[in-house]
């Protein structure tokens, strides 16, 4: 008798699941600027390494082994600049890892460090109250309660901590009473009003469900290029996202489902902004190997995913791509917002062009973006008025996963340096010099943060490293005259989130928005700076608060102002500091 | 691609090779006789002509060793031709290609090996001084640079190619995702139009131009651009996704939702296709995940992916029916039909009693028109089955097919008496 048919396909192999060799640490390598570098201090953007100095350095992000066997151990977190004790300057706050399977309470903490207004940094951990030895991952600074005082909301490998800010640089862990503790492994918070009741609600994006036991004893890998390194995100499965509802004051709960969240799509930045210009806030959410979310909102009653319908999901090629950080920013001044979203390597950081009604197109190829950020895997990122002349210019901070590329010739790197980008003629190059020296050294860089930490005007950056002290980069560009804008809203959303500016000076208009979760699960300053360049004065800065209340305050002179919303029809407060 | 001089036919090459039997050709080549200088020009003619023919023989060896899909061996005979020829630009532009093909381990990484991508390129130039006319030299030299991130070393390459051919619709392609890539969106989007001039057909060119459309703000024509490229190859949700996207900023709700229901129909396959190009990433020598890669793309009629992957998993495991059947088959809807017999023989031989290599060869026969191996082999099979109603009901069923009615009733006649019917194999 004749067989009918050959046999069917055997069932799909399993992915290898074989122990991965224990091989001697890689050594960070030491900065490399000669006199052939391409990183100098003769261009017209210069950073110094301010670290030694600051007392910065006395911090260590420990994240597991050298190796990185297991998808833990590469993410990274984030810092976050703010005013803790409301005292004018800007204190940091620098999240920690630890070593996988380690006993409860035995990881390295997190640290605070109280700023002294001149740049030099104390840690003030254990005065602050902060013992957080859980993995954290992200931090969000901004008082969430609305009495005045900066809250802490860090998102961890295990539950995530909510520090209630007490006043004087103090805090109390709050996370239990909140209901916001998520036990999932977490990523971008971000803070918004979503039903504009006045009070801030919370998106937590969630990453990967890792199965701790069964993954280190199973050590499993695949290939990359070739080479054999941890395996993940893709072929380990996804953890959904939350989103709790403020209930009043700090306390919360979770209304993901009935909302129409809850993916399960490896979630990293998330971005809380207007985008239709409905006044209602959506979200943007970047996923990392999977399309990226963009929440419309829909009146605070659900949200419904439109990132493909509007152009965000994927790259021009239609492909999904490594989402982990994103900047927001009206890039081109043309008044619309602009999307940079940071990717692996082998692949570009997007760029997608706002267009006319919320949608917005992958334009990184004609912008000169694509070839200089091909071979970087990128992760923090910000647009940011650096030489303070009107228009914005773009860093990100690069390093690898795996320590692994290092051994072979794949034409990546692990440790990668910082790079910043200049808009000449409509399109972006990195600038002569690529920012100074002080760029050329290369890290595994992960989360950053801006703001003006030596009190000088202009902007500086705090990066957070893995396996390493954090870098601070202090700005010394030849800058130009800067208006520094601090809102405080008049309900319990005291830090104005969603509020729209929009500066008019020498003909030009500057867009910011308040209290923008950009970057990679790191919190920067809230104060927005606007470059004036040469001017001594703007003509014009119209706010659109939260709520849709709009005013405008003419005439205002270089220097920082905060401008404090009043309740009703009454004329909003504007001080200088 | 086809070198611009094609290989020299079985029969010259083996005369030829005449000259140099009974002795190590490359050894005659490399040592020229001691004390001969008088008659060093006849020798030198001589050891000439033997370095060619073993050159040639090499070349033809590296050209076999790539379609039995063993690329590291056919390097070695590559690199052996240009040794003992140093003008056979044929071999320094197969080695060259196959190179560039090595400079990445990874189906779809940009990710290359530099040090193996500049020999690649040294290779493709070394071709290219030999015949400085030949545009498929030119074009590797572009898509080689391209890879390196030399923008204008590939557009200088990609624009001498297209200015010695200016059909060359893959050099076209290539010259356009160079500019794309420099930022040069209109002339980006010229030579992708171009490159449909040259080739209509291409679904990936016509998905390239419409993305430059959309660049430049054209969505009615991004939109045109997409969907032809969707009606020439439907299997691509990543077309479907721009579709959609152009068609909402174009306000067209039901293109939009024309547009969503092709992603998400070809959104499973795209996410199985990775699973199994993941797999062979991992497991390049498991014969069974290229095979199955292979069946990924026959699913759909890729016909040529297909046969690539069905190729090297022969080379890792010629002992396996099945991967020589679906080659076969492949190789049949290629219009490759020597060949195509060859694998579906192979299948039968490795597995004699199953019916489908019988079925697909008796399917060859017919397209082919051979009408005794038909009759033989059907006779034959008949014969075997006679106490297997499935088995006749299926040959039945195949003759029905292809249109020879009396046989077809004859053998579902014979099926039926053995209780196996349509319906009943339906039911099944």
């Amino acid at each position: 008798m004749l067989g009918r048919a050959l046999a069917l396909l055997a069932p799909l192999a399993c992915a290898s699941c074989r122990e991965e060799p224990e091989t001697a640490p890689a050594a960070a390598p030491a900065p490399q600027a000669d006199a052939a570098s391409p990183w100098h201090d003769g261009g017209p953007y210069r950073f110094r390494d301010a670290t030694a100095e600051s007392g910065l350095a006395a911090f260590r992000q420990l994240s597991g082994s050298p190796e990185k066997p297991f998808l833990v151990e590469t993410v990274g977190g984030g810092c976050a600049l703010f005013d803790l004790d409301q005292d004018g300057d800007l204190d940091a706050y620098l999240t920690n890892g630890g070593t996988l399977g380690a006993a409860p309470g035995t990881n390295p903490s997190d640290a605070l460090f109280w700023n002294d207004g001149r740049g030099r940094f104390t840690d003030g951990s254990t005065a602050a109250g902060i013992d957080e030895r859980r993995w954290t991952n992200g931090v969000r600074a901004g008082d969430v309660d609305g009495d005045g005082w900066p809250d802490l909301y860090l998102t961890n490998y295990g539950r995530n901590t909510l520090y209630r800010g007490l006043g004087q640089g103090r805090f109390e862990d709050a996370t239990e009473a909140s209901g916001c503790g998520d036990e999932a492994w977490s990523t971008g918070a971000t803070f918004f009003d979503f039903d504009r009741d006045g009070d801030l609600d919370l998106f937590v994006a969630n990453y990967v469900a890792f199965d701790e036991a069964r993954y280190l004893a199973e050590r499993p890998t695949t290939t990359y290029q070739g080479v054999e390194v941890m395996k993940g995100p893709q072929g380990l499965p996804g953890a959904p996202d939350t989103f709790h509802v403020n209930a009043g004051g700090l306390a919360f709960v979770a209304r993901t489902a009935e909302l129409g969240l809850g993916d399960e799509l490896f979630g990293f930045q998330s971005v809380a902004f207007d985008f239709d210009l409905d006044g209602w806030l959506d979200l943007f959410v970047a996923n990392d190997s999977v399309a990226n979310n963009l929440w419309r909102n829909l009146e605070g009653r659900r949200f419904e995913d439109v990132a493909l319908r509007q152009g965000v999901a994927f790259s021009l090629s239609g492909r999904p791509q490594a989402g982990m950080g994103a900047a927001l920013g009206d890039a081109d001044g043309d008044g619309a917002l602009d999307l940079y979203v940071t990717n692996f390597a082998d692949d570009y950081s997007t760029f997608y062009r706002g267009e006319a009604r919320g949608f917005f197109r992958d334009v990184t190829q004609s912008l000169g973006l694509a070839t200089p950020t091909m071979d970087k895997l990128a992760w923090g990122t910000g647009f940011e008025d650096l030489d303070l002349d009107g228009d914005l210019e773009l860093y990100a901070v690069n390093g690898h996963v795996y320590p692994q590329v290092d051994r072979f010739p794949l034409g990546v790197e692990y440790h990668q340096p910082v790079q910043l980008f200049e808009r000449v003629e409509g399109r972006w190059r990195e600038p002569p010099g690529r920012g100074g020296a002080a760029l050329a050294q290369k890290g595994a860089g992960r989360g950053a943060a801006s703001g003006d930490v030596d009190g000088d005007g202009d902007l500086d950056l705090l990066l957070e490293n893995l396996d390493g002290p954090p870098r601070l980069l202090v700005n010394e560009t030849r800058a130009g005259r800067a208006l520094a804008v601090t809102l405080v809203g008049a309900g319990a959303n005291r830090p104005a989130v969603g509020a729209r500016l929009v500066l008019r000076a020498g003909g030009r208009e500057q867009v910011r928005l308040a209290g923008l979760s950009t970057g990679f699960l790191s919190s920067s300053a809230e104060e927005l700076v606007f470059g004036l360049g040469a001017l001594a004065r703007a003509e014009e800065l119209v706010v659109t608060w939260p709520l849709g209340k709009v005013e405008s305050f003419t005439d205002l002179a270089a220097g920082r102002v905060t401008i404090e919303e009043q309740a009703g029809a009454a004329a909003a407060r504007v001080s200088r500091r | 691609m086809i070198p611009a001089r094609t290989a020299v036919p079985p029969l010259l090459l083996a005369a030829l090779l005449l000259p140099g039997c009974g002795k190590g050709e490359g050894e005659g080549a490399a040592t020229p006789p001691t004390g001969a200088a008088p008659a060093a020009p006849k020798a030198e003619a001589g050891q000439g002509q033997k370095s060619t023919a073993s050159a040639m023989l090499a070349y033809q060896t590296g050209l076999q060793l790539l379609l039995k899909g063993d690329p590291e061996r056919a390097v070695g005979e590559f690199e052996r031709a240009v040794g003992l020829d140093a003008r056979m630009s044929e071999a320094h532009y197969e080695l060259g290609k196959l190179q560039v093909h090595l400079s990445s381990k990874t189906i779809g990484s940009q990710a290359r090996d530099l040090e193996i991508l500049r020999r690649g390129i040294a290779s493709l130039e070394k071709a290219r001084d030999l015949e400085p006319a030949n545009d498929h030299y030119w074009f590797w030299i572009g898509r080689a640079r391209s890879i390196e991130n030399d923008v204008e070393g590939a557009r200088t390459a990609l624009s001498k190619a297209v200015e010695l051919n200016p059909r060359h619709a893959p050099a076209w392609k290539a010259l356009g995702l160079v500019e794309k890539g420099a930022g040069q969106t209109q002339a980006a989007r010229d030579a992708f139009q171009q490159a449909i001039q040259a080739d209509p057909e291409d679904a990936g060119a016509f998905f390239q131009l419409g993305q430059t459309l959309e660049e430049l703000q054209d969505l009615e024509n991004a939109r045109a651009a997409y969907e032809k490229s969707l009606a020439m190859n439907p299997t691509e949700p990543e077309v479907h996704g721009r579709l959609l996207t152009v068609c909402a900023a174009l306000g067209d709700a039901d293109c939009e939702a024309r547009a969503r229901a092709g992603m998400e129909a070809w959104t499973e396959y795209d996410r199985r296709l990775k699973l199994s190009r993941r797999e062979v990433n991992q497991n390049p020598d498991d014969a069974k995940a290229l095979r199955r890669l292979g069946l990924m793309y026959f699913e759909v009629g890729q016909w040529e992916e297909a046969l690539e992957w069905f190729v090297k998993s022969i080379h890792l495991d010629p002992s396996d029916p099945r991967t020589h059947l679906y080659c076969g088959v492949t190789r049949r809807h290629l219009r490759d039909y020597v060949n195509a017999a060859n694998h579906l023989k192979e299948a039968e031989f490795l597995a004699p009693d199953v019916l489908d290599p019988k079925l697909e060869l008796l399917r060859l026969y017919a397209e082919t028109e051979e009408a005794p191996a038909f009759q033989e082999l059907l006779a034959k099979t008949e014969s075997e089955a006679a106490a297997d109603g499935p088995s006749l009901l299926d040959l039945g069923l195949l003759c029905r097919d292809l249109a020879r009615a009396d046989d077809a009733a004859r053998l579902l006649e014979k099926a039926k008496a053995l209780g196996a019917t349509p319906d009943a194999a339906q039911g099944e």
